[in-house]
């Protein structure tokens, strides 16, 4: 298994809270160390969901190539991140608050890749529109492409008329999405459940191998974001 | 499987600096952590009631006069007629008269001289 000299970053921002970004986070990690990548995963977030998760889960703590650990005071943010750029390999996930702060935008226009979870509802995709636009003039005032992509969960199996509508608007409108939909959120949580991720859980369970093979499209989808190259052939 | 190759990877922590001025002129609001100066723990109870409403003063709830029910039979048309005007006024049939007793000169507390019966919180 060969790694990258540096990690790749990855934030999950969200100007609104509850839209899955805990779970978001937790289940492409898994993903993600489910194909050999080490990960590790800074919370950012006050709730600390995903901190204590780890911290007060053995069976989280025995998986090798996750990691996770709470996030600093925004004063030292750049010696952080520069300790993670040398010492870290694969992947590290931010997990940030929901809330609008100008601490979610700097980070968000740092990383390599910037995902919005949202559900098929007004208020998530509204926030979700709300930060790529604001992410898109960012990227033209810091002079780097910010690459975000929303991430739509908890989508139902048949769509209502108006979601349908909304799915198609996202589509024709200039804001990018992960192809897959995470269909339901309930089997993503998984780690809440039985303290570890889809892809270490038992696959023998109908829920757990569901989203084993959800999760693994939406690695993919996560690659081929991160490698804008690979996304145009495929396109 | 494609492995992650992202071809721009690569680190700018300048872009933070960037991101924080343009969060400014934007006015987008940021995480304050609070004054370690300022914790309550160190406060008497009069000062943490003025730090922690400096703006919006706490309403003193009015002090209600004890009340007793009082039954009368009136004529219908007089009952639909005061009903009317409490409702045509927004107000309680209890301010209708009570007002219109003031009026003849009984004595009533303002207090007691609510327009509108709903609990003030």
């Amino acid at each position: 298994m060969t790694h990258t000299a540096h990690p790749t970053f990855i934030a999950f921002a969200s100007p609104k809270g509850g839209v899955g970004k805990s779970t978001s986070c937790l289940s492409i990690a898994g993903a993600l160390a489910g194909d050999g990548q080490p990960v590790h995963i800074v919370d950012f977030d006050q709730t600390e969901t995903l901190w204590r998760w780890y911290s007060s889960n053995p069976s989280a703590q025995a998986l090798e190539l996750i990691t996770v650990e709470k996030g600093p005071a925004i004063a030292d943010i750049k010696p952080f991140l520069k300790n993670l750029w040398d010492d870290r390999r694969g992947y590290v996930l931010i997990d940030l608050a929901g809330v609008h702060t100008n601490h979610m935008l700097q980070l968000a226009a740092f990383a390599h890749l910037t995902i919005t979870p949202a559900r098929l509802s007004e208020p998530d995709i509204l926030g979700a529109n709300k930060l790529f636009a604001q992410l898109k003039e960012l990227g033209q005032h810091v002079g780097k492409e910010i690459t975000h992509r929303i991430l739509l969960n908890e989508v139902p199996p048949f769509l209502a008329a108006y979601q349908a509508h909304m799915l198609a608007q996202i589509d024709a409108s200039q804001i990018q999405r992960f192809p897959t939909l995470m269909h339901t959120r309930a089997a993503y949580s998984e780690a809440y459940l039985t303290g570890l991720p889809a892809h270490f859980a038992d696959p023998q369970r109908d829920t757990v191998a569901k989203a084993i093979s959800e999760m693994n499209a939406i690695r993919t989808d996560v690659y081929d974001a991160l490698n804008p190259t690979h996304e145009k052939a495929v396109a | 499987m494609s492995k992650p190759q992202p071809n721009f990877k690569k680190m700018n922590l300048d872009v933070l600096d960037a991101a924080e001025s343009y969060g400014k002129s934007k006015n987008v609001p940021e995480l304050v952590p609070p004054d370690k100066s300022d914790t309550t723990s160190t406060l008497d109870a009069s000062q943490k009631s003025t730090t922690s409403n400096k703006s919006v003063p706490a309403k003193k709830a009015t002090e209600l006069t004890p009340t007793k029910r009082l039954a009368v039979f009136l004529p219908d048309y007089l009952v639909r007629a005061i009903s009317d005007k409490a409702h045509s006024n927004n107000t309680t049939i209890r301010y209708v008269v009570t007002h219109a007793l003031q009026k003849a000169g009984f004595q009533i507390q303002p207090q007691d001289l609510r327009e509108d019966g709903r609990r003030e919180r």
